[in-house]
């Protein structure tokens, strides 16, 4: 059984033959291997060789998403016009364009054949289809939550006001981003004819109440998850969720790459039977900074809290920056402790 | 009750609300009925801000709510500052606040400095992606008691470092105190680098600040 066939099992809430790895895929690809960031974005030679190695190196664990064009998180924000950053280290950064809450009226959907960095994801995509190993799965690059989309054009602080002040203009801008993501999942869709995974980034719904949640995120979360219904959805969030648990999963997504700040065990009560979990290692304390044994007690605990039963990946519950050897410590640990049935004390 | 505790109770009341049209008319009315500036930031803003922390620490209030709260206390402390100053209410302290080269995220920032507006303090905001040699110009300008560097990415965090070598190398070290915070960064990490400070949200900034102005 491959990471992947062994993922998919856990995604569809059953027990495969042991607990499954998976780490987010980003930016890491290319520093692990001294590559300029801006370099690997854009040469698609690169970027499928610095992700094939990644791969290589860590054969026991799958990769979310999968060989993919990784553009980083301001793909969609750039086909409005927004300022792209790069950094030799770190995946590129974007500024706010929205300036003033009039200026909301005026901006549209961009076309994802046409505006931005779009059009470079779909040729990089393509390239990697075309070259890719046989027996690698190429996957659609990760998309924008439609909140996190909108807190790039706006600014975070700016967005979460204008939940008080300008809660119309909120609206409108939820729909043109919900609109851009559709959109641009179906643009990769063309190129690649439908994939079946959708793997969303959002961390803005556990910034708020659940009231402005139900109002302003529920409803566009929802439209994108219902527009690909027949695509196994994954969503990733890194902040505190706990107040908006089974909200999140009421928009229709398999599987949950929650927060190291979840509380794992309830996490597991309140939605695990309705939803793969997929996490929670924390990302700099223990991941980044700890030590192969460290990581490795912690993962256990993890593995005997929310493995039994199946629908549970180990992960970390937030950005991957950590050294190979903490990597080698989460997969040894599902090695050594998950397989099922689990029976640890 | 009389009618100027009522006000500053109500006021009070309408920042924990996050009301900020009754805010406004409030404030307006409290200037009307003459209630000294000193009152109403103690008694209406600073405690309003206490309630509102303590809230989000109950998990009542979120972002959203820290983020308004903390826009209409700073314009209120705006309104307000030419009145503290004929009121004989002196400034808690200078600081010049940034986030360092590199790094974009300014939310934690800005309601940092809220809070520290809030609390009495004059705030130079030197915005985002700042380089250590902007810092340093600032400090020279500004002469603030205390620089306030906040970053978000574990990959900016020298950036930090950075910024306190170069006071040392420029002999500026000594001249002003240096708190960070910032996701990623730790108390051990502040130490490590010889900072003075660490805050780990905006709350426990606002102590740490006055704490570090003790020991000017």
């Amino acid at each position: 059984m491959t990471p992947r066939e062994r993922f998919m099992i856990a995604a569809r809430l059953q027990e495969p033959d042991k607990v499954p790895v998976a780490f987010l895929r980003g930016s890491y690809d290319a520093t692990r291997i001294g590559l300029h960031v801006k370099d690997y974005i854009f040469d698609y030679k690169k970027k499928l060789n610095a992700q094939l190695k990644l791969m290589e190196r860590f054969s026991g664990c799958t990769f979310v998403p999968g060989i993919n064009p990784d553009f980083g998180i301001v793909a969609e924000a750039s086909a409005f016009g927004t300022e792209v950053f790069y950094y030799e280290k770190e995946p590129p950064m974007c500024t706010p364009i929205i300036k003033q809450i009039e200026e909301i009226d005026r901006i549209k959907v961009p076309d994802p054949h046409r505006d931005g960095l779009l059009p470079k994801v779909l040729e990089a995509y393509k390239y990697l289809i075309d070259n890719a190993p046989s027996n690698c799965e190429v996957d659609p690059q990760a998309i924008r939550g439609p909140m996190d989309l909108a807190t790039e054009l706006r600014g975070v602080g700016p967005f979460l006001s204008d939940m008080y002040k300008h809660p119309e203009h909120v609206h409108k801008l939820m729909e043109i981003a919900t609109q851009t993501e559709i959109d641009f999942v179906k643009a990769m869709d063309e190129i690649s004819g439908g994939s079946n995974i959708i793997f969303m980034c959002d961390d803005i719904p556990g910034l708020i109440s659940p009231k402005f949640f139900e109002e302003f995120g529920f409803p566009y979360m929802k439209k994108i998850f219902q527009t690909f219904s027949n695509k196994l959805k994954i969503y990733h969030n890194c902040k505190n969720s706990m107040h908006i648990l089974e909200r999140l999963a009421n928009t229709g997504f398999q599987v949950f790459n929650f927060s190291f700040e979840n509380n794992v065990a309830e996490t597991k009560k309140r939605i695990g039977k309705r939803v793969c979990l997929m996490g929670n290692v924390e990302p700099i304390g223990v991941f980044l900074k700890g030590s192969q044994r460290e990581i490795e007690d912690i993962c256990r605990e993890q593995i005997k809290v929310a493995g039994p039963g199946g629908g549970y990946v180990l992960s970390v519950g937030g950005g991957c920056y950590g050294p190979d050897q903490s990597m080698d410590a989460v997969i040894s640990a599902a090695d050594k402790y998950g397989k099922y049935p689990i029976i640890l004390d | 009750m009389e009618n100027s505790e009522k006000t500053i109770t109500d006021l009070r009341e309408a920042f924990v609300n996050i009301d900020s049209n009754l805010v406004n008319e409030l404030l307006k009315k409290a200037l009307e009925e003459n209630i000294p500036p000193r009152e109403i930031i103690e008694k209406a803003i600073r405690q309003g801000a206490d309630e509102v922390g303590k809230k989000y620490e109950a998990c009542e209030y979120f972002l959203p709510e820290l983020v308004m709260s903390g826009e209409m206390m700073k314009e209120a402390i705006e309104l307000l500052k030419p009145m503290m100053k004929a009121d004989g209410i002196s400034s808690s302290g200078k600081i010049v606040f940034g986030t360092v080269k590199g790094d974009l995220h300014d939310i934690g920032k800005n309601i940092v400095i809220s809070m520290l507006t809030v609390a009495g303090f004059d705030i130079t905001d030197v915005g985002v992606d700042v380089s250590s040699e902007k810092f340093l110009s600032e400090i020279r300008e500004k002469t603030p008691d205390i620089l306030c560097m906040s970053s978000l990415l574990t990959h900016t965090m020298p950036e930090l470092n950075l910024v306190i070598e170069e006071l040392k190398k420029a002999g500026l070290r000594d001249k002003v105190k240096i708190m960070i915070g910032g996701r990623p960064v730790t108390e051990e990490y502040a130490t490590q680098i010889g900072a003075d400070s660490f805050g780990k949200d905006a709350y426990e900034a606002v102590e740490k600040a006055k704490q570090l102005m003790k020991k000017r």
